[in-house]
């Protein structure tokens, strides 16, 4: 198996220096690279490189929410430190839990998830984000690919590399544009780079949109499964609403707080945490 | 909820009449009154069923400003301090929350300035600055003040854009207040913002926030159609609306004229066209039931003054509509349905009010707005 190359050494003097052995690659994002460590004590582990232009203030803005974070739906972190590259860069790592059975993406290779197994999801990560909220903390990528599943089923968040903590004023070049969010499960006021708006509610929008094409195979605002993505994500932007699929689907599944929770306008979606948790139970 | 009064100048002896008991609280005015004043009428008046809200009234910086310089919460340095600055204002609250522990209020409303720019940053600010508040005043009722003006209002959506700020509150509730240029004895009639200020209301009710919607008229039938769940009124505001000018020229009632409230019209009535309507047999029953009504007309048929009974007559029919709109027993469209067609049928008659722009136009407005909003 491929370790990444560049990376993998990289990962390797950090495992040096960290008392960890390096096992294997996890996955690449656009922002991060990951691996599976153990440590001395045969502890499985994730250890994140950060890439290329992630700016130290927003790595730092990452590790410092999560390390706020104490919640079993979010992947807890354990050490952060900082690498000199030969070139005089200097590269990021982080070491967190290492949740093992897999990302909600990997499982959908084989198929939707089922209604309950989306009312699981959705209970556990509701609970998540209002610890999140409660520390006033948006994670602003929320996806199939960024859920992990433990061996039981239980989702963990993971991957805070989005995060923004919205007592920090400043807000780096990187917010600029169109966003950072992944469009596809964006909401609106990411996509249309509307930051005061952004609040715990986008995340709220980010995990329907993720329950609903995890179980319902349909995107929130797409008229039908399989919608051409441009077209459904010009209709986040303009804020058309849910479709009348989405809402006849999750009724049909029993799964109507889906269509609350997305809509457009964050007013329109559940306004508090608590809210939330209590419709999904 | 019943009706808020909404003290100005002078109206303290309105909150111990027993025909005007029927209001859930009074929103003090530092402008109008100094502190003692108004430890007194909170120790006088405040019961079970009687609150007193503390509004800091700091809307205009560089306005007339009354009594608001002696109060302690007052900041010497309003005029000059850096007003994006989150510690200066949470050091107001500090002071604010200190006054209304020494009135004994049970509720306060977050301090806001009206700005030069609605923008999305001053409204995320004001909510910041709520949040101060409900930080800051545990066992007090919180109010976040939004000021918003009707023309931002007209703009598309802004009103969704709007209520996703301030919906971020921590506060108890929302503090309405509409901002417009409208000049005194003119109803607002600007279609889109009304049916702006309408989504305001209607999306914040939506999402469990209570909206108190402060400084209004007769034109609270529509923030009750909208949902509203309270709204405020004064003695003066059978005339005049939340304006800058409001607070740049006397506030005394010498040489107003007395206006009665008619509820078939939705309009105020100088005397002349009172009796005009009265000849028409326009006027509502509900006029029966209002005790100030009687006395008016007595006064009218002795010749003597009765802008202190206007007054009444008013604030009766505010606390009476608001309670029978939140009952569900008075439907809005039917209402402003009926008064338009009261307004004609004095035009068929040739029944022309003395008052020349007293012409019910607005309710054409109204309608448009609430038939607009509706769909």
């Amino acid at each position: 198996m491929s370790l990444g190359g560049d990376h993998q050494n990289i990962a390797d003097a950090i495992c040096a220096i960290e008392g960890y052995k390096l096992a294997e690659e996890i996955g690449e994002g656009s922002f991060k690279h990951s691996f599976k460590v153990i440590s001395p004590g045969g502890d499985e582990y994730c250890l994140k490189l950060s890439k290329g232009n992630l700016s130290q203030a927003r790595s730092d803005r990452e590790i410092e929410a999560i390390r706020r974070c104490d919640h079993p739906g979010i992947a807890k972190l354990l050490s952060v430190g900082q690498f000199a590259r030969a070139s005089g860069d200097q590269l990021l790592y982080s070491v967190e839990e290492f949740v093992a059975g897999g990302s909600l993406e990997d499982h959908l290779k084989s198929g939707p998830i089922s209604s309950d197994e989306a009312r699981t999801i959705g209970r556990a990560l509701a609970e998540a984000l209002s610890e999140t909220a409660s520390l006033n903390l948006v994670h602003r990528d929320i996806k199939p690919a960024n859920i992990m599943l433990r061996e039981d089923g239980f989702p963990v968040l993971v991957d805070f590399g989005l995060v923004r903590v919205l007592d920090d004023s400043s807000v780096t070049p990187t917010w600029l544009g169109q966003g950072p969010g992944t469009p596809w499960f964006a909401a609106p006021e990411q996509l249309n780079n509307e930051k005061e708006l952004i609040d715990w509610r986008a995340d709220q929008f980010g995990l329907g949109a993720t329950i609903a094409m995890s179980t319902l195979q349909l995107h929130p605002y797409a008229m039908a499964a399989g919608e051409n993505p441009p077209a459904v994500i010009q209709r986040v932007v303009d804020r058309i609403g849910p479709s009348s699929a989405l809402e006849q689907e999750a009724k049909s599944a029993g799964l109507e707080i889906l269509v609350q929770m997305t809509q457009p306008w964050p007013v329109q979606r559940l306004r508090t945490p608590d809210l939330l948790v209590a419709g999904w139970n | 909820m019943p009706a808020y009064h909404q003290m100005g100048h002078h109206s303290q002896n309105l909150l111990g009449e027993a025909d005007l008991s029927s209001f859930a609280g009074a929103l003090v005015s530092p402008v109008n009154y100094v502190v003692d004043e108004v430890a007194e009428l909170v120790e006088a008046h405040q019961s079970g069923t009687f609150d007193f809200v503390l509004d800091p009234q700091l809307y205009f910086p560089t306005s007339e400003r009354g009594h608001l310089h002696e109060w302690s919460y007052f900041p010497s340095d309003l005029d000059s301090a850096d007003l994006s600055s989150e510690t200066w204002w949470s050091g107001l609250i500090a002071d604010l929350v200190a006054v209304g522990t020494e009135l004994g209020c049970r509720a306060i409303a977050s301090p806001a300035i009206v700005p030069r720019r609605y923008d999305n940053g001053y409204f995320a600010h004001s909510t910041r600055v709520a949040h101060s508040l409900v930080e800051q005043a545990p066992g007090f009722r919180t109010l976040q003040t939004v000021l918003v003006s009707l023309d931002e209002l007209s703009q598309p959506s802004r009103a969704y854009a709007i209520a996703s700020l301030v919906s971020q509150t921590k506060c108890d509730g929302i503090y309405l207040i509409l901002v417009s240029e409208t000049e005194p004895r003119r109803e607002l009639s600007d279609e889109e913002g009304l049916k702006g200020a309408m989504l305001l209301i209607a999306a914040l009710e939506a999402a469990s926030l209570e909206v108190l919607v402060g400084y209004s008229s007769s034109e609270l039938v529509l923030w009750k159609a909208a949902g509203a769940t309270s709204c405020a009124t004064g003695k003066f505001f059978n005339l005049r609306r939340f304006t800058r000018s409001r607070f740049e020229e006397p506030s005394g009632g010498g040489g107003q004229l007395p206006y009665w409230v008619e509820e078939s019209l939705l309009s105020f009535l100088r005397e002349s066209d009172l009796l005009r309507v009265q000849q028409a047999g326009l006027l509502s029953e509900v006029d029966d039931r209002n005790p100030y009504c009687e006395q008016i007309f007595e006064q009218i048929a002795d010749g003597e003054p009765w802008l202190a009974l206007a007054w009444r007559q008013y604030m009766w029919w505010f606390a009476d509509i608001e309670s029978r709109l939140a009952a569900g027993s008075l439907e809005v469209r039917t209402l402003l349905q009926q008064a338009e067609r009261n307004w004609i049928q004095l035009e068929d008659q040739d029944i022309l009010m003395e008052e020349r722009r007293n012409d019910g136009t607005w309710l054409r407005s109204w309608r448009r707005a609430l038939a607009e909003y509706r769909s």
